[in-house]
Order: C-alpha cells, then structure tokens, then sequence
C-alpha cells in the first residue's frame, strides 16, 4: 500500500509541477501574443496614440513584467478572466456555458466508442482471424485517417440536407421541429432536442475513434487470452459467452479504463474540428471565434482551461491506473 | 585496413536485413497497399504536369462559368418599329431582398415601345428566363426633343401599377401598364428642358414622398408630381404647376394636410433664359441640375417634418475663371453622389472641361479644388468625353475617354483628379465603350459595355468577366445607355439590344462563378472532376496537391521524429540530471492539448507552410521520445557497447554510431506514423484557416469550399479532397503497421 501512496503522491506532484510550467510559458506564449497585437495596432494610422494607450493600459502592458506576471497568477487561479471583447460578458459566464456541452458531447462520444471497443474487441479476439477481424482493421483505419471535418461535412450533406434527419447545426433551437414534431417546452423534450442536436456530431466521432478502441480491446485481450485461468474457466466448463465476458474481457480492460481519461481530455482540446463543423456552440467553437476576432482574454481562457482539463484528466488516469495495476507502483 | 574490413562487413549486414526485411514486409498485404498507394501519389506529385491538362492558375473560361441563362428575342418579330429599337429600361419588382427583374423595357426614338414580362423556371439546376408576348405602344411622334432625335421613355412605380411615361417635343405623356395614356399636356413651345425627381425610380413612393416631373422651355413650367394617396387616379395625386421660370422652385410636403403640396418659390437673380428645376427632392436637401452655364446647389435643414427655405449654396458658372484660365464646361460631364451633401461633406463634385481637364469642385463651398488633364501616359486620343459615375462607396469616379476605334477606362481619385494607381485604367482593344459606364452599388461592380460587348469590373479595374454580345451592342441614344445591369436575388442581369434588333438578356447565377459539375462545357474544356468556385479545375488541384502534401507531411514527421528521437538518445543514455528534465519536459508537451496550441503558435508566428511544420514538430516529438528513452536505455547496457567504449569511442561516437543504428526501425516505425498524423494536422489547420493561404492542399481546398458555403452545393468539390487526405494517411499508416510487423516479431503472429 506503501507503494501505492508514494506512487500517487509522486505523480500529483508531478501533475501540478506540469501545471505550473504550464502556466508559467503559457504567459509567456501570450505576452508575445499581447505583443503581436500592439505592433499591429501601431500599424494602423487611424488609432490616436491615446487608444493605443488604452489598449495598453487594458492588458497591463505598460506595467513591468513581473507585476503582470502577478495578476496572470492571481487570474488564472481565481478563474476571473474578465470581461470577452466580443460578447461582453464575463468570460467565466461563457465558459460555464460551453464547457458542460463540451464535455457532454465528447464524454458521450468517448464512452460509446468505447463501449464499442469493449464489446467489439472482445468478440474479434476471441475468434480469431475471419473477415470480421481484417474487415474491422480495413474499415476501422479508413475511417481514422479521415479528416473528422470532413466526414462531418458529408454527412451533414447526407443526412441534414439531403434526408432532412438531423438539424445543420447548432447545439439547441427551441423553435426547431424534432423530425417534424414541433417540440413543446417541457424538459423531456428539451433534452430531446439536446440528443438531436448532438446526434450528428456523436455518430461522426464514434465513427472515427471506434476502430482505435475496438483494436486497443483486441491486443489487450489477446493477452488475456494467452493466461492460464482462461484455460481454468473453460475447463470448468463455463459457457463461452461466460468466460468471454465475465473473465477475459473484465481482466482486459485495465487498458482501456485508462485509455478511456486520456482520452478524455485529448477529445476536448481536439474538438475544435467537429464543433466547428456543426456549429456546435462547445468550448472549441469559442475558441476558434475568440482566435478569429482576436478576443484576448477569452482565448486566453480557453487555452487554459482545456490545459487544465487535460492535465486533470491525466492525473484521474494515472491515479485509477496506480490502482489497478500493480506493477506501476514500484515506481 | 581494419577499418575498411569494419565498413564493409557493416555493409553488407546492413543489406542482409533489407533484403529480409523487405521478405517479411511484402507477405504484409497491408503494407504492401499502402506502398502501392504511396508510389501512386509519389508519381502524381512528381509527373504532376503531365497528369492534368490545366495548371493550377487555370480559370475556367466565363463561357463555361455563366451557369445563368441567355436569352435572346427577336424584336422585329410581328411588330413594325418605324425605328429599330434603341433604348431598354429593366422593370424591377420592389420588394426588397426579394427583388429580381420583372419586365423589360424596349424603346425608339419614335415613340415605339414594347414591354416584355419576365419569368424564371428551373430546368436541370439552372434558372431559366422566360419573356413573354410584348405588348406594344405607340405614342404620336414628335421630333427634335432638345436637339436630338431621341425620345425619352421611362417608368416608375406609382402605388399601385407601372407608369410610363413618354414625350415628345411638346406633349408629354403619362400611361399606364397596359400602355393606356392616362395622363398628357402640352406646352405651347417646344420643351427644351425636362428634368425628373423621384426617390428612387425603383420604388414606390412611401406615404408622404413625392414624386414630380417638370418640363420647362423658356417660358412656363409645368410641374407634375405624384404623390402615394389613395384618393387619386391610379393611386396617384397629379397636380400641375405653372410657375415662372427664373424662380427656384421647391416642394414642400405638408405632411398634415394630405392635399395639400406647398411651394415656396424664391425669385433668383439671374441672367438667364433657362427655367431652372430642382432634379431631385429629397428628404431635406435639393440637388439642381446644370443648366447650360448655371449649377445651383441648395441645402435644406435638417428637420423632418419641416422643410425650410432652401439656400442657395454656389453656383458655378460654365465660364469659370480659375487662376485666370477660363475653362468651359460641358453639361453632362457632372459626377456627384445622390447623397445628401450632409453624409458626404468630403466629396468633390467632378467636372470635364471641353479642353479635356478634369475639375473638381468642393461641394459644400463651390470652390475649386483642382484642374488637372485627363491623361493616360502613353496614349493619345484624338477626343474623348468624360463621364462620371456617383462614387457611393469609395469615393470613386470612372471616367472613360474614346476614340474612333479605342476606349480606355480610368478610375479618378476625387481629391485629386488623377488617375488612380498604376494600372487602374483598362483598354479596351475590342470595339470602344458606348455608353456611361455604371457603378453597381449592391456588387461592388463597374460595368462597361463596348458595342462589342460588357466587360465588368472590380473596384480596381480588375477584369471580372466579359460577355460578347452576338450581333454588337447597338450605340445609345445618350446618357441612359442601352444596358440594363441588374442585381437581384435570383441573380444578375445584362440586358442589350443588339445591332440585329435582338433583344439579348442574361442573367448570371450570383456575381461569382459558381462551382462547375464534371463534364464537358461549351468552350470544348472537360473538367474531370469538375471546378471549384473560382474556376480551377478539382482534378488539376488534387494532383497538384499531392506535391505540398508530401512535403509537408514528410518534412513535419521528420523534423518531429528528429527531434524525438535526439532527445530520447541523449536522455536515455546519459541518464540522471538530464534524464530528469527531459522527462519531465516530455511530459508537459505531451499533457498540451496539441491542436489549441498549434492555432495558437499559427497566429503569433503567421500562415506559412514552414511554420507550419515548425509547429507540428513542436508539438509532435513528444510522442516517441519516451520509447525511444526507453530501447536507448535498454541498448546502453548491453555488450557492443561495453566493447565499442573500452575501444575508447567517446559518447557522441557511441550514440550516433552505435545505438542509432539500432534504433532507426523504430524511427522509421514513427515517421510512417508520424506522416499519417502530419497530413491530418496540415489539413485540420488548412481548414480552420490557419494554414498557407498560398499553398496549394487539399486541406485549403476543403477550407475553401466551407467558407465559401458551397458544401451543399458541390459534392464533386467535397469529395475529392477529402479521400484524398484519407488515402494518403491511410497509406502510410500501412506502411508504419507492416513495418511495425517486422520490428514486433510477435505482432506478426497474431
């Protein structure tokens, strides 16, 4: 036990020593960011030497570095990030609006491709070869190196367009029909609405990230497979669906559960691509809007909470990981 | 000598395991897919030129690109015109966003006049014009109308129906849709003045506005307004005022007795024969024309409801006296906006001399702001007019000097009267300009038509498309020209009558070219996979593509590959201190959301396709490192290197010639991988807009096509490029996996 304590002591550590690091060059990244933006503001005549002052004034640009460098530290960890240049509120405000559809999306994505993988690897490992193992590999890798934009487009092209099943865009329209269905206000259908919106986006990125799953299932029960009390289980005479699922697939999947987090956080930065597809108003789409507009203090915001996400969600893994396996403790 | 034997014997062991290696990688059904596809687009990077019949500046030629319809009548057909036709006026519907052309216009000098309705079905995607039966009208004739032989013949829109309205030299004319004359007087001489005021001709007049029409010769005007009521004629309140000339004239709407339309009439001093009108009423100022050597410009205040007693700002006489040249002015030449002097305080009033200067004329004051000649280096001609466009959006005037044969087109800078930039003048080698030219407001688009032809214009002169006119474009009568240029919803529209007495209207799909289906197009081009929506062809762009795609993918892997694989090897090796920090910086680049920091880096560093590949190493070397770190440290203690340091190598030599060796496999492995990954990236970038808007890839192609909104459109545009990123990635990925076979022993039996 020991051993599991120091292990996890260890990467908390190390977790919130890579935060801090972080967070040290991420100011450094945006200072030069500020810095880009006055040079480009000198650049145009129009502006009184007064605006620019205000400008200035505004990202405390005039102050000496190490007093910035304090309010950057002050900010970060109150999670005030002030007021965004676009939309004029709070930032906060914006993000506790686009993070849980974020999460919401990408966690229920990861989970059914997962789940996907869990089921799928299994059965594909367990008979071995056939044209259901090399038809997944084929199928699965021209799906992966799709670009995820692009599947997007097609089937919003398809489907939204062309079928007329799911709405273009957008994460929720309360004067949207639902297959017609004009949708009243109460909270089932709200929430129906919600799935609606989000099921184009789902079914595009499970598409994309099942394969992976189903193949990280797959080695990880080939593994399992080759162990001694599989043969036990079979000896004794469990059916095979028993031993299939209660035995050998619970035993692989160590690897998944982990995978699972990491990906996790990954989904949420690498989200930018899907949302702006579908217009799905998450933290990505902001982000690409606050780039595109030069909105400062909410890029800045988002470029720290989804470090902070994935740095959360990496601790989360190591820690389940120090957990249920053994062997990393003896670090 | 030992050493010799050393490098040899290295040699060949070296092609001994390629030759195995190769063995075992071919049994890969996979890997040899993947190398097949690789080859494949290897050749179309490489022969790119010989592959594709265009380059991948090709435009399609506008030809191929008006995806709208022609439409050609003959106007001949069943109807005798004493004079072929001359005149065309577009008849718009006014409903706003949803405006399009609803009727043409065709007229004589004689007093002829035909009226064409507009339909529009759709017939295999494209709109298609329809004209009806023309109704037709003749009004009696007259001659001599100021001089020339035209007639003028016009409409508006009076509450509830069309007007026209005609005159002759002393009759004037108002009729209905069904060209029934409702309306007409006569003055006792000869009219030698007209002028017109509406809003806006377009439209109807909203309640309280006014619309009014005077005609004047030297001794009576009548002046006849129309005013949105619902208790008159059509809709429409006539009144007829008969004023003294030599008075300014201006109307004010009492807006709280409906019947009721005041004048108040300001006697001017003047020397002059000429009844001077206001040409325009609007809200709350009065533009008044040019009579043959007055302008007067007046300025109401600013108050609604209350119009005040106009003004009197300047008046310029033809014979102005500007630094002791006397300049004279011809009428027409007068350029200035339709706005109200108060929104436009900085713009000049614009005027040709007959000695062919340029003068502009401060609005607000009358003075003279410049003369300068109307020049185009290089190029003498041996007359030339100039003509004047309002300037609504940026101030700009178009000026077009011809010749017999020649024209050229110029766009004045109004401060200073000359010729904007370099190359801001077009000639045009075919056939001459033989009309004004006009300003499309809504497009942003200048107009030219040659009696060969239209040529339409960016705000730079930059050539836009061209359409000849079959038969030529016959020449105007004057100033209102013979084309019609419209911008609708449905599209936009080019009307002319061409010297075959055909009626000739089209009408262009939007004002840009739309994107072309494969196939073969009337220029005898055939777009395999079709165009986009600037005119490239999608097939040239993919093979081209191929080329940037490599390189960056390749370039990008290996630099990230590199450097992985540099800092694993010195940190794997050396141990302790440096371990330590290179771990823990592997760490934090690997815990960085790759993708939000690399737009990130994008914008700070700026689109080009090097920091591109700088920004996905950065991101990328993360990756490997660690197993990298992990074969070095296994490396490091076994036997060759025991023997290869007691030889007295020094660590460098030890690493690089000695480890590195062992573990370029399993750099190769994550090249394979890394290059898959890289074309992703470069296209996930491309699309979000921060890749090289230079560069020509499949990424930029698959950004074009959603910021120009065509995705619904075009699914020969969306495909390609797309399925062209995922066989490229995927033929590397099965390279990596079939490699990864010959390195993983044990994958290789499963």
């Amino acid at each position: 036990m020991a051993g599991l304590l120091k292990y996890w002591v260890m990467r908390s550590i190390q977790s919130f020593i890579t935060f801090i690091i972080i967070v040290i060059s991420l100011f450094f990244l945006l200072h030069a960011f500020h810095q880009n933006f006055i040079t480009l503001l000198s650049l145009n005549p129009q502006l009184t030497p007064s605006q620019k002052e205000f400008v200035a004034k505004l990202y405390g640009l005039n102050q000496p570095l190490w007093v910035q460098f304090e309010n950057y530290i002050m900010q970060v960890f109150t999670f005030n990030y002030g007021y965004s240049f676009v939309y004029d509120v709070p930032v906060s405000s914006l993000l506790a609006q686009t993070v849980p559809r974020t999460l919401f999306l990408f966690g229920l994505a990861t989970i059914i491709s997962y789940i996907i993988g869990y089921f799928v690897g299994a059965i594909i490992a367990w008979r071995r070869g056939g044209i259901l193992d090399a038809s997944n590999v084929v199928i699965g890798l021209f799906f992966y190196n799709m670009p995820t934009y692009w599947v997007g487009m097609i089937f919003i092209f398809i489907f939204s367009f062309e079928l007329k099943l799911f709405p273009l865009g957008g994460f929720f329209d309360a004067t949207d029909k639902i297959f017609g269905w004009n949708a009243p206000n109460n909270i089932f259908w709200v929430a129906l609405d919600y799935l609606w919106h989000a099921a184009l986006p789902l079914i595009v990125l499970v598409l994309i990230f099942f394969a992976g799953n189903v193949l990280l299932m797959r080695t990880s029960m080939l593994d399992v497979i080759g162990e001694n009390y599989i043969d036990v289980a079979i000896a004794k005479g469990l059916t095979e669906k028993e031993v299939l699922f209660k035995h050998a697939a619970r035993n692989a999947l160590l690897p998944l559960v982990t995978s699972f987090i990491i990906s996790m956080a990954f989904a949420i930065g690498g989200g930018v691509l899907t949302e702006t597809v579908f217009s799905y108003f998450g933290v990505g789409l902001l982000y690409i809007k606050a780039i595109d507009s030069l909105d400062y203090p909410v890029i800045e915001a988002t470029v720290i909470i989804i470090s902070l996400l994935v740095i959360i969600f990496n601790w989360i893994a190591d820690i389940i990981y120090g957990y249920l396996d053994p062997r990393v403790r003896v670090e | 000598m030992v050493k010799k034997r050393g490098w040899n014997e290295q040699r060949k062991a070296f092609i001994r395991s390629l030759k195995n290696g190769w063995k075992i990688y071919t049994k890969s059904k996979i890997g040899m897919a993947g190398l097949i596809m690789i080859i494949i687009f290897v050749i179309m990077a490489v022969f790119a030129p010989f592959l594709t019949p265009y380059t991948p500046e090709f435009k399609a030629p506008s030809v191929d690109v008006i995806r709208g319809d022609i439409y050609i009548t003959n106007l001949t057909n069943n109807v005798v015109w004493d004079k072929p036709p001359v005149g065309i006026i577009p008849y718009t519907s006014s409903q706003g966003a949803n405006q399009y052309l609803k009727a043409v216009l065709v007229y004589n000098d004689q007093g002829n006049a035909a009226v064409f309705n507009v339909s529009y079905t759709y017939i295999n995607n494209i709109l298609k014009i329809n004209l009806s039966s023309p109704t037709y009208y003749s009004i009696p004739k007259g001659t001599n109308y100021m001089g020339q032989t035209a007639m003028y013949f016009k409409y508006f829109s009076a509450p509830k129906s069309i007007v026209y309205y005609g005159f002759t030299n002393t009759s004037f004319y108002i009729l209905d849709n069904n060209f029934k004359q409702i309306y007409n007087f006569n003055l006792n001489k000869n009219i030698d003045f007209r002028s017109e005021f509406y809003n806006n001709p377009y439209q109807l007049p909203q309640a309280g506005q006014l619309s009014a029409i005077a005609i004047a010769n030297g001794t009576e005007v009548k002046v006849l307004f129309f005013y949105n009521s619902q208790l008159s004629l059509n809709g429409m309140l006539l009144g007829v005022v008969h004023i003294n000339p030599l008075s300014i004239v201006t109307l004010k709407l009492n807006s709280s007795i409906i019947n009721n339309i005041l004048l108040y009439i300001n006697p001017l001093d003047l020397n002059s024969t000429m009844a001077i009108i206001p040409t325009k009423i609007g809200l709350y100022s009065y533009v008044f024309p040019m009579e043959l050597n007055k302008t007067y410009l007046s300025y109401g205040l600013n108050i609604p409801q209350n119009v005040s007693k106009p003004q009197l700002a300047w008046y310029l006489n033809y014979s102005v006296n500007y630094n002791n040249t006397v300049i004279n002015i011809y009428p027409q030449s007068i350029s200035y906006s339709n706005n109200f002097p108060s929104e436009y305080p900085n713009q000049n009033i614009i005027l040709m001399t007959s000695n062919n200067n340029i003068i502009g004329i401060n609005r607000l004051n009358g003075s003279v702001m410049y003369i300068t000649p109307f020049l185009i280096s290089n190029y003498s001609v041996q007359k030339y007019t100039l003509q004047g466009i309002a300037g609504n959006m940026g101030n700009m005037p178009v000026a077009w000097a011809y010749t017999s044969s020649k024209s050229i087109v110029a766009i004045i800078d109004q401060y200073t009267g000359k010729i904007l930039g370099k190359g801001q003048f077009y000639n045009i080698i075919d056939g001459y300009v033989n009309s004004k030219p006009i300003y499309d407001i809504g497009s942003s688009m200048i107009i030219l038509s040659t009696n060969l032809g239209v040529y339409v214009f960016n705000n730079n002169m930059h050539l836009n498309q061209t359409f000849s006119i079959p038969g030529g474009m016959r020449t105007p009568i004057s100033g209102l020209g013979n084309v019609i240029t419209y911008q609708s919803s449905l599209g936009y529209f080019y009307g002319v009558i061409t010297n075959n007495n055909k009626l000739y209207l089209q009408m262009t799909l939007g004002t840009d070219i739309a994107p072309l289906p494969p196939g073969k197009y009337p220029s005898g081009n055939v777009y395999i996979l079709g165009t986009d929506l600037y005119g490239h062809d999608i097939w040239t762009w993919i093979v081209y593509g191929a080329r940037a795609e490599l390189i960056v993918g390749l370039a990008a892997a290996a630099s990230s590959v590199l450097l992985g694989t540099f800092i694993g090897l010195i940190s794997g090796y050396y141990g302790g201190l440096v371990d330590i920090i290179a771990m823990r910086l592997t760490d934090i680049f690997l815990s960085l959301p790759s993708l939000v920091i690399m737009l990130l880096l994008v914008t700070i560093l700026g689109p080009s396709i090097w920091n591109v590949i700088l920004v996905i190493a950065i991101l990328g070397w993360s990756g490997i490192t660690r197993i990298i770190r992990a074969q070095v440290m296994s490396l490091k203690s076994r036997a060759f290197v025991d023997s290869a340091r007691i030889s007295g190598a020094s660590n460098l030599r030890i690493m690089f010639v000695h480890i590195m060796p062992n573990i370029l496999p399993l750099t190769f492995l994550f090249m394979s991988f890394g290059v898959s990954g890289a074309i992703i990236t470069e296209a996930s970038l491309a699309f979000l807009g921060f890749g090289d808007p230079h560069a020509i890839t499949w990424g930029m192609m698959l950004q074009y096509i959603w910021t120009t909104g065509n995705v619904l459109r075009a699914p020969w545009w969306l495909i390609p490029p797309g399925l062209a990123i995922t066989f490229l990635s995927m033929a590397f990925y099965f390279v990596g996996r079939a490699f990864d076979e010959i390195i993983n022993p044990r994958l290789r039996r499963r």
